[in-house]
């Protein structure tokens, strides 16, 4: 529909070429009233609104109104055909009648004419009858006369439309839909999915955040001279606004309940200031691709160094003699 | 917002009545973005069962009691906005952890709901196929309505009276605003209920008046015998940027 409304003007305008001078006007409204609204839809997309914009939609509509009784006919419902039929009935005894009674007189040229003023007679009465009997009272077209209102007290009408409920039924309720057994529970696994979905999402932005801390006060406390190179971008911003990375608490994603340690606290733990750059290299290299979930991290000592993140922070130091020492943030 | 989904025809036709929540300080930009999950599920709604080869007035009884127990799942879901345990200066404010670990103040206010038409009609109590903005009669609903002359908004303040007050006079003045008797859990919390709606440019355009407006068309271009024409050149609109070049012509892909 969204792009249909591009071009079906276009398509309305060439079909309705050529008409007889008598077609002409009926046509010429026909263009008209297609054209005013979609001109109505398309100033409604409008991101941003001013009083021209306002009164151009306005105009739209007014246009639309003045030039809708033009698809009347198409408004003709199931009541409107029945009368229509009705009388179509009855204009056909009626014609019935008029054939036997003048069956004699009659030549076979005068009962031809006869007939085909009949059949264009009963065309234009039931035309009539439906035009009659149709209207145009439908909820919808009178929704649209209270946008500019709507618009003038509330803003742009993009964000209120129904496609962004649509999306959230995708990630809300059809992914876990998806992920379920299609049993009569379906539904407690569809919520702890989502549940879990979000936890990871958590997660992931406390990561982020953590990093982002820990590069922070390492420039603030200039420890690292040689994690220098990471923490220079960001050390205006840590001038700027020094309290707001203040000692929080922060929410694990698996645990809602349990607060985070602080990633400073493994910091402290951790004698060797080489392996603090790496912790951060590696939580960023995590970070940038979320796929991988473990990365390995030569230090400036070549120790190798492992680090899994996944709901905290794992580490893994291969010692000089060969034994793995772990720990867990 | 809500809106009924449907999840499967197999497996027992499953559907959905979800009711969702997201914060009005947001950006609308960042709103539209399923990732950054804005939109979070709060409810379920329960789904009336099919009525089928009933009886009028057991029909009029059971969407009776479907408006009362959706009513009743709104006024839980609902009950931190209606501040009626303790009225006080203070009331209404709660502590909410904001995502930078600090507590803010909130005061939730229920600014606007998202449905589509009938579902609008459902939650305000009022019968289908009438404007839930205004009083305008049912069978003025086509006519122009020039801007200075807007039919007079619904009070929902007035009905929520007349629907206690329980008497026939009350009634029969109900029932010629099209509104349904009875609870409704939007005229106790403290909101302007004809503002919640809010112009859904997807249901009342782009599915609605526009797709009236190609039946429309096809009924002008038979009665005008136009419509071989007009669907050849329906077809034959090139592919372009992001148009997908049609192969079926309306009539086609309507039935």
């Amino acid at each position: 529909m969204k792009e249909m409304s591009r071009y079906l003007l276009a398509v309305v305008t060439q079909s309705l070429r050529g008409g007889s001078p008598a077609q002409c006007p009926i046509f010429n409204r026909a263009i008209e009233c297609t054209r005013a609204l979609l001109e109505f839809y398309m100033y409604a997309r409008y991101k941003s609104h001013d009083n021209a914009t306002l009164s151009y939609m306005k105009d739209a509509f007014r246009r639309f109104h003045t030039f809708k009784d033009v698809f009347l006919l198409g408004r003709a419902g199931k009541k409107a055909k029945a009368t229509a039929n009705a009388l179509r009935t009855e204009l056909v005894n009626k014609r019935k009648v008029d054939e036997e009674t003048n069956a004699d007189s009659w030549t076979p040229s005068k009962k031809r004419r006869e007939m085909n003023s009949w059949r264009d007679y009963i065309s234009h009465e039931i035309d009539i009858s439906k035009e009659f009997d149709a209207d145009f009272n439908f909820r919808k077209i009178h929704l649209m006369s209270h946008w500019a209102e709507q618009i003038r007290r509330y803003g742009a009408l993009q964000q209120y439309s129904a496609e962004r409920v649509e999306q959230a039924h995708k990630t809300n309720l059809k992914d876990g839909w998806n992920a379920s057994n299609h049993n009569l529970n379906y539904l407690p696994q569809v919520i702890t999915f989502q549940r879990r979905i979000l936890c990871f999402e958590i997660s992931e932005l406390n990561l982020q955040a953590l990093t982002q801390r820990s590069e922070n006060s390492a420039a603030a406390c200039k420890v690292f001279p040689s994690g220098a190179d990471l923490a220079a971008p960001l050390s205006s911003q840590s001038d700027a606004k020094p309290e707001s990375m203040g000692p929080q608490t922060r929410r694990d994603g698996k645990h809602p309940d349990a607060m985070i340690k602080d990633f400073r606290g493994l910091l402290d733990n951790t004698q060797d200031a080489t392996h603090r750059v790496a912790i951060y290299s590696g939580t960023r290299e995590y970070i940038k691709h979320k796929s991988r979930n473990k990365t390995y991290i030569l230090d400036e000592q070549l120790h190798a160094m492992e680090l899994c993140i996944y709901h905290g922070i794992k580490i893994q130091v291969e010692g000089l003699d060969g034994e793995r020492i772990s720990q867990m943030c | 917002m809500s809106d009924g989904t449907h999840l499967s025809d197999f497996a027992g036709d499953k559907k959905e009545w979800p009711v969702y929540m997201t914060i009005g300080n947001l950006s609308s930009k960042i709103r539209q973005m399923p990732s950054t999950h804005s939109v979070v599920i709060v409810a379920l709604l329960p789904i009336p069962i099919k009525n089928r080869n009933i009886p009028q007035k057991r029909l009029d009884e059971q969407r009776q009691t479907n408006r009362e127990v959706m009513n009743e799942v709104l006024r839980r879901v609902l009950h931190p906005l209606t501040f009626k345990q303790n009225p006080s200066a203070e009331s209404g404010y709660y502590n909410v952890l904001c995502a930078y670990g600090n507590f803010r103040r909130c005061k939730p206010v229920l600014a606007a709901w998202l449905a589509d038409c009938p579902e609008y009609s459902d939650l305000h109590h009022l019968e289908r196929h009438v404007c839930f903005w205004c009083e305008c009669p049912k069978n003025e609903l086509g006519d122009y309505v020039p801007p200075d002359k807007q039919h007079p908004r619904r009070d929902h303040n007035l009905y929520k009276t007349l629907s206690d007050a329980n008497t026939k006079a009350a009634d029969a003045e109900l029932s010629s605003g099209h509104v349904h008797r009875g609870f409704n859990v939007f005229r106790h919390i403290p909101c302007i209920v004809s503002d919640l709606p809010k112009p859904d440019l997807l249901h009342t355009m782009q599915i609605g008046m526009l797709d009236h407006l190609q039946k429309w068309i096809f009924h002008f271009m038979k009665t005008h015998e136009r419509l071989d024409k007009y669907n050849a050149i329906w077809l034959s609109v090139p592919a372009y940027h992001d148009l997908t070049p049609k192969n079926k012509s309306y009539e086609e892909v309507s039935q």
